[in-house]
């Protein structure tokens, strides 16, 4: 091999200086004695001066300026990220969509967890029962008027508030009896019997079911003018609970009073403990010389206050008659009734707004 | 190597202002990444030109260049200086249409009814001229052409490594970080790349 090719390859290292030692010093003797390679190492260093000579290029006018305007083009898609995350047809359009079902739900909600307060909100007018004054007992009256007057008794627990107001809710006639039958139930605590109440554990339907047996034998027609309220109540959640129970123990102290106390415990069975107690009529007792002709009267009298479902019932000694007349009637059949004899009434009307109430007349000789 | 060591003295600060500039591009800044397209256009420029040797296409290669650090340049760590990074991007775009060239003067070659013009081909395929005292004869321009087709005609990985040290004048690191090449390839290739373009100019000039 030619020592001049050897050396050549060295010269580029030997330029960069980075050949030492022995290697160099052989590599100089060299190039003082070789013309060839002295010439290969000049040439190296012309082309290297040459390539370290070429003159800059400059870029064109404007170039940063091209350039920019490119990069802000692409720049609105990068700051765009975000409004492409709410691009109406791809995220805007879904939350608003679930925020309003959100809405929705939430209102839901509020409305149904505060419903079951909502009767105690309303007017003390609103919540008395429509009972005039002047039939019900001074001491009921009493009893009775003040139910805004006993909040605590009447809001029944919150883990309750839902199930008590399901869908279906049958409007005023329900709130007006829980209502009058939360406000009672917290005056008549005491005077609670125990074949009525029970345990508080104990099924509410026992209660009803007891109370009625006995009542079914009673004479006098069943009339229901609340009977379209029967589907929901007689068919009461079993979850309701203690609250519940309570709240329909309540309805019977309202209806009954004196001796039908100890009658009612057995006064209700199989149509339903609420319908039972909305049905059952009022009883006015009327002391008369001559039943025939008094109850003759009466009839004509519930006729022309446009009482409904008018049934008279004839024994060898007393008339009963039953029928359903409207509340602001009411004071101005007792007052006819008053002329007839002596009206003795029970005192006591389903404390409702219905607009029939349920009476019953028993027309009775005078005894000595 | 005079040249790369004064390069080298002012990377620090070069450096920390260009991080500064990069985080504030990173955040969004149009401005910051403006003042690094200013800073480093012209060396991006030469180096995109010294490699496809077309004005035009170095340009256009630039920009593109430019385009792509910023789409990127939010995933720029600072693992290696901005700069390395940048020439990494223009060298990238230098390949692809350096192959692009290739391809469409390959298409234009092959047809018979648009032959390619004369003179749009980057080597000049003429013999080389025997006269000795053609040197000193020839413009300067003409002499920069020269060196600029024994450039083109050096494989792609030894004209990029000839072009980053000895027109750019960057130091081996900055080589190897923006190559990502180990020491002793960046020398060699750089070696046999003077060697092959001495020959080639003294092909074309007879004697240097």
């Amino acid at each position: 091999m030619n020592p001049c090719q050897e050396f050549e390859k060295r010269l580029p290292a030997y330029q960069e200086g980075l050949i030492s030692g022995q290697d160099l010093k052989d590599l100089e003797d060299h190039l003082r004695s070789c013309e060839p390679c002295r010439l290969a190492l000049r040439d190296l260093n012309k082309t290297q001066d040459l390539l370290g000579g070429l003159p800059e290029v400059a870029p064109p006018p404007w170039f940063t300026q091209k350039v920019m305007a490119r990069v802000r083009e692409e720049a609105p898609g990068k700051r765009g990220l975000l409004r492409k995350l709410f691009y109406p047809l791809h995220i805007k359009i879904p939350l608003e969509a679930m925020a309003s079902i959100l809405v929705v739900i939430l209102a839901v909600y509020v409305f149904k967890v505060n419903e079951p307060e909502m009767p105690l909100l309303r007017t003390p007018s609103e919540s008395v029962s429509p009972i005039p004054k002047d039939l019900a007992h001074p001491e009921k009256e009493k009893e009775i008027a003040p139910v805004p007057a006993a909040p605590k008794a009447t809001i029944p627990p919150p883990s309750l508030e839902p199930k008590t107001t399901p869908r279906g809710r049958p409007g005023e006639e329900q709130d007006a009896r829980q209502r009058s039958g939360w406000a009672l139930e917290d005056m008549k605590t005491q005077e609670r019997r125990p074949s009525a109440g029970g345990s508080p554990e104990q099924p509410a339907r026992e209660i009803p079911k007891e109370l009625f047996a006995n009542k079914m034998e009673e004479p006098g027609p069943s009339v229901a003018p609340l009977k379209k309220m029967e589907p929901s109540e007689s068919k009461p959640a079993p979850a309701l609970g203690a609250a519940m129970k309570e709240k329909d123990r309540a309805h019977p102290e309202v209806l009954e009073s004196g001796e039908e106390k100890g009658k009612s415990a057995s006064a209700r069975s199989t149509v339903g403990q609420t319908a039972d107690i909305e049905t059952r009529p009022s009883r006015l007792t009327l002391q008369v010389r001559d039943v025939r002709e008094a109850a003759r009267k009466a009839l004509d009298l519930l006729q022309q206050i446009g009482a409904k479902k008018v049934h008279r019932e004839t024994t060898p000694e007393i008339e009963i008659i039953t029928a359903a007349v409207k509340s602001p009637t009411i004071p101005k059949l007792l007052d006819q009734l008053k002329t007839l004899g002596e009206v003795r009434g029970k005192g006591q009307f389903p404390p409702t707004p219905e607009e029939s109430v349920l009476i019953r007349i028993e027309i009775v000789p005078i005894t000595p | 190597v005079n040249r790369s060591n004064t390069q080298e003295g002012t990377i620090r600060p070069l450096a920390d202002e260009d991080e500064f500039l990069v985080r504030s591009a990173q955040k969004g800044d149009l401005r910051a990444f403006e003042a690094l397209v200013e800073k480093y256009q012209k060396k991006m420029l030469n180096l995109a030109y010294r490699l496809l040797g077309d004005y035009e296409e170095a340009c256009d290669a630039v920009q593109e260049a430019f385009l792509s650090a910023f789409r990127a340049v939010g995933k720029f760590r600072g693992e290696a200086k901005f700069s390395s990074w940048l020439y990494g991007i223009v060298l990238n775009q230098a390949r692809n249409r350096l192959k692009q060239i290739a391809s469409r003067e390959r298409r234009q070659a092959l047809s018979l009814d648009h032959p390619p013009a004369p003179g749009s081909q980057r080597l000049n395929p003429d013999p080389p001229s025997l006269e000795s005292s053609v040197l000193a004869q020839l413009e300067k321009k003409e002499i920069e052409e020269k060196v600029q087709d024994c450039i083109g005609q050096l494989d792609e990985g030894y004209r990029e490594v000839l072009v980053l040290r000895d027109i750019l004048g960057h130091s081996y690191e900055e080589i190897r970080q923006t190559l990502k090449l180990p020491d002793g390839t960046v020398k060699s290739r750089l070696f046999r790349a003077r060697e092959s373009v001495k020959n080639c100019l003294k092909k074309g000039f007879g004697d240097l």
